[in-house]
């Protein structure tokens, strides 16, 4: 690592160096599967020797790429939005339904939920473009509510009498079938990575830099020429987009999803762990997604005091670390500096 | 034929002996075929003798307490007590339950499933949701025969989420929906406004009962389906009194339920109009005011205080309060491993399943077996609550795969 | 009209009971900021306070509901010490994941001290009348007696007494207010107290009405955030009137046409409301000074 001639001035190297990073974590992440299968770690990700294991990994890696899709609506837009979830949702029911009865391969059924969330979420965003913090926040609500109320009732999206969605298909790339867990892991790594890059491309864009400014002060980027509502449009576009990739990815791993999947509590938990990673960090979503779904696994001992508990964690875990998790990460590299 | 029986008015568990006793008159409609694969012809099995099998691992996917608002303590409640029981009378541990503390929501129960499996389990007792049933491919690549305490018509053979190895320990919902109808034709009622529910799992067995009660004469005289999390009835009771509805096949639980209730008796209509409440009503009728208690009856698998006393004073004494239908399930769940490995003299997983596939036990709730379509429950009753306490008011027997009523 | 009157009155009921908590959650984010997410369970916990002291203690309502109200209050104290005060000057966003963890950790234990059967408590007017052939339940009467009553309180206070004075002034310009001489610490006690209170208010309310579960006051939440969106956080009137809107669309109009989405209702109407004013149909631009 090179001196920084005047840390102040200098963005962190991590920051400078973001695609070695992201390579650096993804290839950490590739390769603790591919050897922790063989070596029986046991540690901070549970044991993926076992398919229980490799299942939670999954549902880690999942949270984690829609926490991180997140990260680009609330982190840099400053746009808290509890539509998360419902857009992953929107992705696991229009995937399956474009999937279901055809020959389409997952990835067409991806595209399509893409496309989809795409429209809803700009003809969505378009339509509140004024609205600010909690009314955008409470219209999402509305939103969220809305689309779960469809999903339940629109018979067609699932293809059956209930709503549930079973049997989805299972995803096959150009001849490889992953049909294993093990495989579903390095499927969702790859798109955890391909987010994670548009994350570091969006951040070093000027889209970023306008996003930023008109969070932190609308009123001086409207002075500036900087259109206050694009940026935030964008992102959340964007965002809620990759949303939906990652309900496809659900949708075709665990070929099983019903609307309470999509409801308020996975938008509320996107939102926890976001803020538990670190609201300010591209990685945060990737440190709060692990912390919240690790956690609560090793709480469940304590029966009914569990959800005491859990709260109680993340209450104490805002007052030591209000920056989040990667707070600890900075502290540490701070104190390695000294 | 090797049957374990469970005799009423015995001691509190009729095993070894007492069982041997009980089997020499079988009760009526053991003659499945199925069971006759044994060695023995007509004795019965000690259970106690499938110890020889080696241990008996029961792992129970238990709620974490707390989620749900209701029915936590009964299912786990349930198969300990039979645990215990089997236990003490065999003088030596012969079957144990490990539990894992599954949430009620569906996004971690893949793992809390391969987790049950990974044990190496004899036999895996499920959670009482039916939203699981779509995880059944899990338990056909887990290979540990499943029972769960729920009925969901998908899992019975031929149907999506069907699995050789998962078996319904209750009656499905659609088999509930023609119990509602023939009770309401059988009872006398003439007018009748149906208040189904919208689960994610469809409209509950509401719609089941439609075309019976037209069969019978009933007038339909309109139908609603509201939300799991509906809280204003206001709309069916204006129509009910309107229409002047004498019976109300009430497919809710648990909350709305009690409004419904509420809402009907607040508008005068109590004991004007009958309320036909859905299976485990029983778990939350005493929130209902006496009043409304007497305008109620609902559906259950059984009424274990009537069919099975020891067992339930046992519960009662236990756990302070009265065994439901729910813990009676999983009380029958471990007897039925327990005798299915007594039966096949292996704790094989390939083996048990074929015992629970054999199987012809008369538990607390029913006499349970399979005609092949994984249903195991084949009986119905209606309970009221008038007094405080839960009556067996009448019984219907299904067919027997488990899908329709006997004879009708 | 049978139907209209029922249906009217069960949207009236509606309505001024997401206002009330509308109200508290308001009183809350003009005084701190704060959006708290354990209102809803704040709400849950009224009921059951008053379940413990009428069903469980035989008292009387009067002395339990003052009682539960108290109680309250200091519930709304304690959870402000042990769990906001130490994040004063955080980010808005950490504060709102502490209440979250809150919320959790209230329901669980509500849950832990009550059980998690459904419950009932009985109406202290338990009557009815007949009002052009609809069914009057006494109770909704009350309901929406008691909440309009003490939200012209509400408004009152905030108009006319220094307290109010100071809430108003924070939510104007929290810098300016804290220099002179607002004390943003009692501010924020007594705030969170208050708004608890109102919560437990609501709780006790709709206790009656149907079955009291963990849940209760969960869905209460979610229409007074739109009650509070719509009416424009700026004015208790606003939110009143928003409050008894959605009840009324989603009950009387939901009552007769496409009923099996009338819960939908609430939502549409609250986003084609931001669309329109962003700030609330009855809001100011961003520094709303009334409140």
């Amino acid at each position: 690592m090179p001196p920084a001639s005047d840390p102040a001035l200098r963005p962190p190297a991590w920051r400078q160096h973001h695609y070695l990073a992201i390579g650096a974590v993804v290839g950490a992440i590739a390769l603790y599967v591919q050897f922790g299968q063989y070596l029986h770690l046991p540690g901070l990700f549970g044991s993926i020797h076992k398919q229980s294991g490799l299942s939670a990994f999954n549902e880690w890696l999942l949270l984690a790429g829609l926490t991180t899709s997140f990260y680009l609506v609330f982190g840099l837009a400053g746009r808290f939005a509890f539509s998360m979830a419902a857009f992953y949702g929107l992705g696991a029911y229009v995937s399956h339904w474009a999937t279901r009865t055809s020959r389409h391969n997952f990835l067409v059924g991806t595209l399509a939920a893409m496309v989809i969330a795409v429209l809803l979420a700009t003809a969505f965003a378009v339509l509140v473009r004024k609205a600010h913090h909690f009314y955008f926040a409470v219209a999402t609500l509305g939103l969220s509510e809305v689309l779960l109320l469809l999903f339940q009732r629109v018979r067609r999206l699932s293809g059956k009498s209930s709503a549930e969605i079973g049997n989805a298909k299972k995803i096959d790339l150009f001849g490889w079938a992953a049909h294993t867990r093990y495989r579903h892991v390095w499927v969702i790594l790859a798109a955890l990575a391909l987010v994670l890059v548009v994350v570091a491309a969006v951040e070093r864009s000027a889209l970023a830099r306008r996003a930023v400014a008109t969070r932190d002060n609308p009123t001086v980027a409207e002075t500036l020429g900087i259109d206050s509502t694009r940026p935030g449009i964008t992102l959340f576009v964007l965002g809620s987009a990759l949303a939906a990739m990652f309900g496809s990815l659900f949708v075709h791993t665990r070929s099983v999803g019903t609307p309470e999947t999509f409801g308020l509590k996975l938008g509320i938990a996107v939102f926890v762990a976001l803020i538990l990673g670190g609201l300010h960090s591209m990685w945060g979503g990737l440190i709060g997604a692990w912390f919240y779904t690790y956690i609560p696994q090793y709480l469940t001992g304590l029966q009914q005091w569990t959800q005491v508990i859990w709260g109680a964690v993340l209450v104490l875990v805002m007052i030591v670390l209000p920056e989040g998790l990667v707070g600890v990460f900075r502290w540490l590299r701070h104190r390695i500096r000294r | 034929m090797r049957m374990f029986t469970m005799a009423a008015g015995a001691a509190v568990l009729s095993l070894g002996v007492a069982t041997a006793a009980g089997a020499t008159t079988p009760p009526a409609g053991t003659t499945a075929g199925t069971a006759a694969a044994g060695t023995g012809a007509a004795a019965a099995v000690d259970l106690c003798s499938a110890a020889a099998a080696g241990p008996i691992t029961i792992v129970h996917l238990t709620d974490v307490k707390g989620e749900s608002p209701t029915a936590i303590d009964d299912f786990s409640n349930g198969s300990a007590l039979a645990a215990k029981q089997i236990n003490e009378q065999c003088g030596k541990e012969i079957v144990k339950v490990e539990r894992i503390a599954t949430d009620f929501s569906a996004e971690a129960f893949e793992t809390n499933v391969l987790k049950a499996q990974e044990m190496k389990p004899t036999v895996i007792i499920g959670q009482g949701s039916s939203s699981q049933m779509s995880k059944n491919s899990l338990v056909t690549d887990g290979g540990i025969p499943t029972l769960w305490p729920v009925g969901t018509a998908s899992a019975l053979k031929g149907g999506e989420n069907y699995s050789e190895l998962s078996w319904m320990l209750r009656v499905v919902n659609d088999t509930q929906g023609q119990v509602w109808g023939k009770y309401v034709v059988d009872a006398g009622f003439k007018k009748a406004w149906m208040e189904c529910v919208t689960t994610q799992l469809g409209v509950s067995g509401c719609g089941a009962a439609e075309p019976i009660l037209k069969a019978g004469g009933v007038e339909v005289i309109g139908r609603s389906d509201s939300a799991t999390d509906a809280t204003d009835f206001t709309n069916s009771v204006t129509t009910i009194k309107d229409k002047g509805a004498d019976v109300v096949v009430l497919a809710q639980f648990p909350r709305p339920t009690l409004a419904f209730a509420k809402a009907v008796e607040d508008n005068g209509l109590a004991g004007k109009v009958k309320l036909i409440g859905s299976t485990s009503t029983e778990l939350i009728y005493q929130a209902l005011s006496p009043a409304a208690q007497g305008s109620m009856v609902a559906l259950a698998d059984c009424n274990p205080p009537t069919d099975a006393p020891d067992v339930a004073a046992a519960y009662q004494a236990a756990y302070q309060k009265g065994m439901t239908s729910l813990a009676a399930v999983t009380y029958d769940a471990v007897f039925m491993t327990v005798d299915a490995v007594a039966r096949e003299g292996s704790t094989d997983p390939k083996k048990v399943a074929e015992g629970i596939a054999s199987t012809h036990l008369k538990g607390v709730c029913q006499t349970y077996s399979d005609s092949g379509s994984h249903a195991l429950a084949h009986h119905m009753v209606v309970t009221s609550f008038g007094g405080g306490k839960v009556t067996t008011e009448k019984s219907y027997d299904l067919d027997a795969d488990g899908k329709a009523l006997a004879g009708g | 009209m049978a139907r209209f009157v029922a249906l009217f009155l069960s949207g009236m009921t509606d309505g001024v009971v997401a206002a009330l908590a509308a109200v508290g959650l308001l009183v809350l984010n003009k005084a701190t900021g704060i959006v708290n997410f354990a209102h809803g369970d704040l709400i849950t916990l009224g009921a059951y306070l008053g379940i413990w002291l009428i069903n469980g203690h035989g008292w009387g309502y009067v002395p339990a509901v003052t009682v539960s109200l108290v109680l309250m209050f200091a519930v709304g104290v304690v959870m402000e010490r042990v769990s906001l005060a130490p994040l004063r000057g955080k980010s808005v966003h950490v504060v709102v994941i502490a209440t979250l963890g809150l919320a959790l950790a209230l329901r669980s234990l509500v849950g832990i001290w009550q059980g998690t059967d459904p419950k009932r408590l009985e109406s202290p007017v338990p009557g009815r009348s007949t009002v052009f052939g609809a069914t009057v339940t006494h109770h909704r009467l009350l309901i929406i007696a008691v909440a309009l009553v003490v939200l012209v309180a509400v408004m009152g206070f905030f108009a006319r007494t220094s307290w109010g004075r100071q809430v108003r002034a924070v939510a104007a310009d929290r810098v300016m207010a804290q220099l002179a001489g607002v004390r943003a610490g009692t501010l924020s006690m007594a705030a969170f107290g208050f708004s608890a209170a109102l919560a437990g208010l609501c709780g006790l309310l709709v206790a009656p009405l149907g079955a009291i579960d963990l849940n209760l006051g969960f869905g209460i939440m979610l229409n007074s955030f739109a009650a509070m969106v719509i009416g424009g956080s700026g004015s208790v009137g606003g939110v009143v009137i928003a409050g008894v809107g959605i009840g009324l669309i989603e009950r009387v109009i939901g009552g007769y046409v496409l009923t099996d989405y009338s819960e939908a209702f609430p939502f549409v109407v609250m986003i084609l409301a931001i669309a329109l004013r962003p700030q609330g149909l009855f809001g100011q631009r961003e520094h709303a000074a009334r409140l």
